[in-house]
């Protein structure tokens, strides 16, 4: 610990138990919509970054209090074994200082970050079966959780309920629809939030795409708390908001284990 | 006036905050009034990998004084202290205890979040 900002150093610089502040430019940009992206970083020198499926890095941005960086974390949504190059998702938030400048940035922009952080992971898949429930971006740590879970094999159920509201983009769509012919035991299931999609966004909503006026909350409480008495399945639950939280406790106090009940609310 | 009296498990000279409660949020990030929030507000480094959301333990401080003066601990601080190195009875999480009284914390030298030196 050091009572100044740290300076972006090396590739990975450690030292005397401080995160790893890593060197990296904005590689590229992916416009999922006007207010959605895929950032791709790439890390200094080559380096590759360690980090279990879930983590996030966080972004030192160089706006911050009194000299301090902003910190903003940005869960990764590319698999540990994907390369030199990571990604993250970013959504514009009205007047949000982090995601105004991102927003502002080209490719070759600087962009240090500290990580990997955080317990919201899946490194090694449970016997028992799996639900992913990521609303908007947040399902950009899912991602490569499920394709860890699939790469390890064995037969547990794996659901990913998707939600987006009106408007917004069905993130990663293709390759997790592509992923549940590939594996029968994976189900994905888009769930649009509220009225649907809005017009002029054209997201690739498979038939029999469930509308949820409750959205995932009452989807997941009907299916998972109401509808059968099965209490051994693992959750991960993420996304914007209080649903997140109201979930966990919809999950828990139905009977599921706590440490089985994970989740990460942005 | 309220005082935070910050002791550094690494020995570095500790520091001592003092603050009006009803002026918070003094910066960005953390729970306005929190531990987190005043100390960024006066220069006073802490990590806080997150962002002040409650998803890591990188602002973990233990209270050595004036506990009672922290806001309640909710479930989700409970959740993530789980995960925390070297937690203890008094251990909380910056981002989320809010200060109404004087308190005396140390800041760990380490935490299980924080890694030192992949590729």
């Amino acid at each position: 610990m050091t009572s100044s900002p740290p300076s972006p150093g090396g590739g990975g610089r450690g030292g005397s138990g401080a995160p790893a502040l890593y060197d990296a430019t904005l590689a590229r940009i992916h416009e999922w919509s006007a207010d959605t992206r895929s950032l791709f970083l790439q890390v200094a020198g080559g380096a590759r970054l360690s980090f279990k499926p879930g983590q996030f890095i966080s972004l030192e941005l160089p706006i911050g209090d009194a000299g301090e960086p902003l910190v903003r974390a940005y869960s990764l949504a590319s698999s540990p074994e994907a390369g030199g190059v990571i990604e993250i998702c970013v959504d514009r938030v009205p007047g949000g200082p982090g995601s105004t400048h991102l927003f502002g940035l080209a490719p070759g922009a600087a962009l240090p970050f500290k990580g990997p952080f955080g317990s919201f992971c899946l490194d090694e898949p449970p016997a028992a079966g799996m639900v992913f429930v990521g609303d908007g971006t947040g399902i950009a740590p899912i991602r490569p959780m499920v394709r860890r879970a699939l790469e390890r094999g064995g037969e547990a159920p794996i659901v990913v309920l998707q939600g987006a509201r009106s408007g917004t983009p069905l993130l990663f769509a293709d390759e997790l629809r592509a992923w549940a012919r590939a594996h029968p035991r994976l189900r994905w299931e888009p769930v649009a939030v509220g009225a649907g999609p809005a017009a002029g966004v054209e997201p690739p909503w498979p038939a029999g795409a469930s509308a949820e006026p409750g959205g995932l909350e009452a989807l997941v409480v009907e299916r998972y708390v109401r509808a059968d008495a099965e209490r051994t399945r693992h959750f991960w639950i993420c996304g914007v908001g209080d649903f997140v939280r109201r979930l966990r406790d919809a999950l828990r106090g139905a009977g599921y284990a706590r440490r089985a009940v994970r989740y990460e609310q942005w | 006036m309220v005082k935070i009296r910050v002791i550094y498990e690494s020995g570095e000279p500790e520091r001592v905050i003092e603050f009006d409660p009803r002026e918070a949020p003094f910066s960005h990030d953390g729970e306005p009034g929190s531990i987190l929030d005043v100390l960024l507000g006066h220069g006073v480094h802490l990590e806080h990998a997150c962002g002040g959301k409650c998803a890591c333990t990188t602002c973990h401080v233990i209270v050595k004084e004036g506990e009672a003066s922290l806001s309640e601990q909710r479930e989700n601080e409970e959740d993530e202290l789980d995960n925390a190195p070297g937690l203890t009875m008094h251990s909380r999480l910056g981002c989320q205890a809010i200060v109404g009284g004087d308190i005396t914390i140390v800041i760990p030298r380490y935490t299980i979040n924080q890694v030192s030196g992949h590729g």
